[in-house]
């Protein structure tokens, strides 16, 4: 065997060369599925042995010894994946298979998870038999959750928009979406209902100007409405706003109101569109109006009874003069005190109405606000004999205001401060200036006003003794009118009380004209 | 001439006749003379009759109320005889205003802002009778 060393070199040559490329290549190869960035895997013969993996595959389960292991036996959770190895094995067909759900055990004591895996399997011809299955295997659990949840959330917000749309649907006021250019994107069932029954078409509604000439549109107060004035545009401009409009229905050829709202609908900080919401109110105000007629025309038709009885009691006293028993005196007074009563509390429910329909108006003139406090404070002494009602301070001042006015506003005040002191006492004016303005102050030492009920004495219908020893009845209007009155000359009203030691209500003036 | 016959007149123009009556005493009691109309229509064949000097006109009437009274009476009659608006109606300052009356009085009224108003507009017809600005 010495010689061999010299005669082997010739024939082996090209063999050891070819041996050398194979070598290299199995080399490079294993060197390319160690770093692959998929798992790899290598099955050797019927039991499906694992004889190789790379770094990834075994990170699939890193708790899992493999190599050496039956595929079965190692993977035991998967038996769908076990039949279809099997089937390669047999048939020496490829399988593959893309994003399948397999549960997995990654640890020896982990939990069952659920995975996904894309599999490209096939059979090889090794150069030693048996054959092997050799496997290509891809996670991609974190790319099928984040589908999954992309599908959760848009399954989500489909129900949530489903919901909103019948919510919408279903809702009794109208709503219409409108994008920047004025197309309608939604539209419900209230608000094609209103369109159709003032007798125009939806389409109209993407076209302002000629919306406001077919249906008449006009501010409650008669003015016509402007396009500028609309909400949808004001919406669109990024303002929300509201308005009541009046508008001429041609289903019932009658007028009708409605209050429209609109708010821009903003996204990333642009204004993508506006949604407008409106609601037909002429019913509501045809009830407004209504109530409105009622008070005006009972107080209207009261104050003709309400001159008799006053106008005859007050005869009959006199024209009886000193031959009228006291004990008589005092029932016509009575009689004369209940008419008043009346009287008042229609007119405060009538100067109620006129602020509220914004008809309350001032006719301004010279007034000596002195003489006019003093005659009034008269007046309320004559009928109030438990109590001494006196002006205490007064100055002769000049103020440029609604006379008549003044004077509901001091029967207001003097009426309250005696009412409100049952048992008696003094009730004290006084008429002063500061710069500017003149000062009146009542002050009654009655039963004052409780803490809790101050910041809504000035409200309409709030009566601040309901429900207390001291109700004394009344319309709960008398303070907002004087308010009013008040604030319209460009004067203030506000008071002061001690619980126990009765109020004190003082009133502004500015001396100059307002303009 | 006697003294009655110097008397003012104020014709009452009222549908109601407690008002009316109301306010013919009172008026009386100050010293005026007073006829009575129970509507506009009324009124008019009363002041065709005879010129009264002042009158008191409600505004809501049958037959005729007081608005197309008050038209009636001014393109007939022109201003010389003024008109006082007595009426419940809570605008009565616009009212009276808009119709042309010479003044108004809203009802309910007091016995001495009736005289002040009608003394206001019959200055020198009788001297007896108290007279001021209201």
């Amino acid at each position: 065997m010495e010689h061999h060393p010299h005669t082997e070199p010739e024939p082996a040559e090209p063999r050891s060369s070819l041996a050398g490329i194979v070598t290299a290549l199995a080399e490079d190869l294993a060197a390319s599925f160690a770093q692959a960035p998929f798992g790899i895997a290598v099955l050797r013969g019927p039991d499906l042995i694992y004889e190789y993996v790379n770094p990834v595959y075994q990170g699939f389960a890193p708790g899992v010894r493999l190599l050496g292991k039956p595929f079965a036996t190692a993977n035991w959770e998967m038996p769908e994946i076990i039949a279809r190895l099997r089937e390669v094995w047999a048939t020496g067909r490829p399988w593959r298979a893309d994003d399948l759900v397999v549960p997995i055990q990654r640890t020896r004591r982990g939990p069952l998870e659920r995975a996904y895996f894309t599999f490209n399997c096939l059979k090889v011809r090794t150069g030693t038999p048996p054959d092997a299955l050799i496997g290509f295997v891809i996670e991609t659990t974190e790319r099928m959750r984040a589908c999954e949840r992309l599908a959760n959330a848009f399954g989500d917000a489909k129900e949530r928009a489903a919901e909103l749309e019948s919510v919408i649907e279903t809702m009794l006021e109208g709503v219409a979406v409108f994008d920047r250019s004025r197309r309608i994107t939604l539209i419900n069932e209230a608000a094609r209902r209103q369109i159709r029954s003032a007798g125009v078409e939806p389409e109209l509604f993407e076209r302002a100007e000629e919306l406001i000439e077919r249906l008449r549109v006009r501010l409650p107060d008669g003015r016509p409405m402007t396009v500028d004035l609309l909400p949808l545009n004001r919406a669109l401009a990024g303002e929300a706003s509201r308005v009541t409009v009046q508008f001429w229905n041609h289903e019932t050829n009658r007028a009708g109101h409605a209050s429209i709202g609109a708010a821009p609908i903003e996204r990333e900080g642009r204004i993508v569109g506006a949604v407008v919401v409106g609601s037909d109110i002429s019913e509501m105000t045809e009830l407004d109006r209504l109530k409105d007629d009622l008070i005006r025309v009972t107080a209207h038709e009261l104050k003709t009874p309400v001159t008799i009885l006053k106008g005859y009691a007050s005869a009959l006293t006199e024209a009886l003069g000193p031959s009228l028993a006291p004990e008589h005196r005092r029932m016509l007074e009575a009689i004369d005190r209940g008419a008043e009563r009346i009287n008042r509390i229609m007119s405060e429910l009538l100067d109620a109405q006129q602020i509220e329909l914004g008809s309350f108006e001032l006719v301004c003139g010279p007034v000596a606000l002195d003489a006019l406090v003093a005659d009034k404070v008269a007046r309320v002494a004559a009928r109030s004999p438990k109590h001494r009602v006196r002006v205490i301070a007064s100055q002769p001042l000049s103020v440029n205001a609604d006379g008549e006015r003044l004077r509901e506003v001091l029967r207001i005040l003097l009426d309250n401060a005696v009412r409100y002191s049952p048992a008696g006492g003094d009730v004290d004016v006084t008429v002063s200036a500061r710069p500017g303005f003149a000062v009146v102050s009542v002050r009654d030492h009655g039963v004052g006003i409780p803490p809790d009920r101050r910041e809504r004495l000035f409200q309409r219908f709030y009566r601040a003794h309901t429900g207390t020893p001291y109700d004394y009845g009344g319309t709960g209007l008398g303070l907002f009118v004087a308010r009013t009155v008040l604030e319209r000359h460009g004067g203030t009203l506000r008071f002061e009380s001690n619980d126990d030691a009765g109020s004190t209500f003082v009133f502004e003036l500015p001396r100059e004209p307002q303009p | 001439v006697t003294v009655a016959d110097r008397r003012a007149v104020v014709l009452v123009i009222d549908d109601d006749e407690d008002v009316r009556e109301l306010l013919r005493y009172l008026l009386e009691r100050a010293g005026y003379a007073v006829r009575t109309a129970v509507h506009g229509r009324d009124g008019l064949d009363s002041v065709a009759d005879t010129m009264p000097d002042l009158i008191l006109l409600d505004l809501k009437m049958p037959v005729m109320d007081g608005k197309a009274f008050a038209a009636e009476f001014l393109s007939r009659y022109g201003r010389a005889t003024p008109i006082v608006v007595v009426t419940a109606a809570d605008d009565a300052r616009k009212r009276a205003a808009e119709i042309g009356a010479a003044d108004w009085l809203a009802k309910p009224f007091e016995a001495d802002g009736l005289t002040r108003v009608v003394a206001a507009h019959l200055p020198a017809v009788d001297a007896g009778v108290g007279s001021g600005r209201r």
